[in-house]
């Protein structure tokens, strides 16, 4: 068994009446996730919208996570939902090394 | 493309090495049951079939935190689920098969954590195997407490090895623990198949309809039954049990059987909220409602004396099963055996930290109340929460709302709409440590609208 890096911190709190995934645009992130980051294939991807109930906290956030032995994984939270990623996104994030 | 296939159901299988996991593995991809099975097993090389969908699994922990919310998952799951939907065509089923150890927080989360994951799976069941002779020597471990925690069935395997009263203990020590689990008792792990693939255990109507004791209310007293006595002198008697001592009420009713028992449940609660007074062997228990604490020094059989005034029906209430002291009340004639006998869910299990809250109320919610309250509830009190399981009555919301979660990760959606004259109400079960009903009740009852 193998124990990775902790990830980026998320937030993962109930929100009642969460529409279901937006499965088209969570492939499509997974994608250019998977091709700017240089990964193998997409199957190392987490990726998920978030909704936040705590003060301060962005209503809507998409968290892109690549699964790896320490030193590959890496985290991300962009705040916006996952329909509204682009891929220019996506490569700031890849652009940004491991964090943030 | 937003997929129109049907999810995959998946079951996790738990238990400790030993428990006779690999037997019902082997059980499972060889039944005639018709489905095609995707296989992620952890023990290398067991599986005793040929399948080309056995895939082996090096469990990846990957620990998601930020001091408040803290979620595992199984890396190593992600890879494979993914890489499997590829293939989606070619099985109906997964199956996942955990390590003896395993915590099954990390492995049910993963299920929640991804989104393509969780539209795609079906997490139908947590089965948890146990072996009923050997729990014991395991029993502190946490991830023995979490296995059975987390199932949505469990398997008291190897009934074969043990007596029917030590099965009926554990089981009910398993139920104090995981009131919503279906319990079944196997031999050599041999169990049909439709009790543990598609057995609903995130389906919410399926998963509550469980166990008639699941909203039973905790009473201080584990057994009561009714006896019907002619004026005369008895005996209670107690062998060695697990308590050097035994709280006793002795009532007087006014009917047989169950509606004996429940007629004077209440006044029996009440006599056991008051002092104890301690009665030595050969001191007599008396009718009414005092507090009896037998003293039950280990030696061999203690007797206590009953003088019962007239020939009546009359409840005794034990705080241990009888049974575990091999207690019985014995006449002129003999053992007299009692009616209406009832095992009541234990609230003393002091030992056992997990424990399960039901909670039942009518009314509406308001929805930003209940957002409010439970995510307070699961930041602070995340870990110690391992399941939830709920069906909602939210204000202005014509459906029901039924709902899921591991840990901090949680799961609802709308249910079917509420039929007219169906009563709108909400249940809700809590399985965890440390949990303390007053405070959970008291928050979901504000979150009542008006």
């Amino acid at each position: 068994m193998t124990v990775a890096e902790p990830l980026l911190p998320v937030v993962s709190v109930p929100i009642l009446g969460r529409r279901p995934p937006d499965l088209a645009a969570v492939g499509r992130v997974k994608a250019w996730a998977a091709d700017l980051f240089g990964l193998p294939d997409a199957a190392a991807l987490i990726v998920t919208e978030l909704r936040c109930a705590e003060a301060g906290c962005p209503d809507v956030e998409t968290v892109i996570a690549v699964l790896g032995e320490p030193g590959r994984a890496r985290r991300h939270k962009l705040l916006k939902p996952v329909a509204e990623v682009t891929r220019d996104d996506v490569r700031s994030l890849a652009a940004r090394g491991t964090h943030g | 493309m937003p997929s129109t296939e049907a999810r995959v159901p998946v079951t996790v299988l738990t238990g400790f090495l030993g428990s006779g996991k690999t037997t019902l593995l082997n059980h499972i991809l060889t039944a005639n049951h018709g489905k095609r099975i995707a296989v992620i097993e952890n023990e290398f090389g067991e599986v005793g079939v040929d399948q080309d969908l056995v895939i082996n699994a090096e469990e990846e922990i990957f620990e998601m935190n930020n001091g408040c919310i803290c979620c595992t998952v199984r890396g190593d799951l992600i890879r494979i689920i993914g890489s499997l939907m590829k293939r989606r065509d070619k099985f109906d089923y997964i199956l996942v098969e955990t390590t003896g150890m395993a915590d099954p927080g990390p492995v049910a989360q993963t299920f929640f954590v991804d989104d393509e994951v969780r539209e795609k799976t079906a997490l139908d069941g947590l089965v948890t195997l146990v072996d009923a002779k050997h729990v014991h020597q395991h029993w502190d471990a946490s991830e023995v407490q979490e296995q059975i925690a987390f199932a949505d069935v469990i398997l008291l395997n190897k009934t074969d090895l043990v007596t029917p009263d030590e099965l009926d203990a554990l089981e009910r020590k398993i139920r104090g623990m995981n009131a919503a689990a279906k319990v079944y008792r196997t031999r050599n792990s041999a169990v049909e198949m439709d009790k543990i693939l598609n057995v609903g255990g995130f389906d919410l109507d399926r998963a509550l309809v469980t166990d008639p004791q699941f909203l039973e209310p905790e009473y201080p007293f584990e057994w009561g039954g009714v006896y019907h006595l002619a004026a005369g002198e008895y005996r209670f008697v107690c062998g060695d049990g697990p308590d050097p001592a035994m709280n006793v009420v002795l009532l007087r009713t006014w009917a047989d059987g169950d509606a004996g028992r429940t007629a004077v449940e209440h006044q029996s609660v009440l006599a056991f909220s008051s002092d104890e007074h301690p009665v030595e062997p050969g001191q007599q228990i008396a009718v009414g409602p005092t507090l009896h604490q037998l003293q039950l020094p280990a030696g061999g059989e203690k007797s206590f004396p009953i003088r019962v005034p007239e020939t009546a029906w009359y409840a005794l209430f034990t705080e241990h099963g009888p049974e575990e002291f091999g207690a019985k009340l014995v006449g002129e004639a003999g053992e007299v055996t009692p009616t209406g006998t009832h095992h009541y869910k234990p609230d003393h299990e002091h030992d056992e930290e997990v424990t399960s809250v039901g909670i039942t109320l009518a009314g509406d919610l308001s929805e930003k109340k209940l957002n409010a309250w439970l995510s307070r509830l699961l930041q602070e009190k995340g870990t110690d929460i391992f399941r939830m399981k709920g069906v909602l009555s939210i204000k202005g919301d014509p459906n029901r709302f039924v709902f899921q979660g591991v840990h901090m990760l949680f799961d609802g959606k709308p249910d079917r709409p509420w039929k007219p004259g169906e009563s709108r109400g909400n249940k809700l079960i809590f399985i965890g440590r440390n949990l303390n009903r007053d405070e959970l009740t008291a928050g979901f009852r504000a979150c009542l609208v008006g």
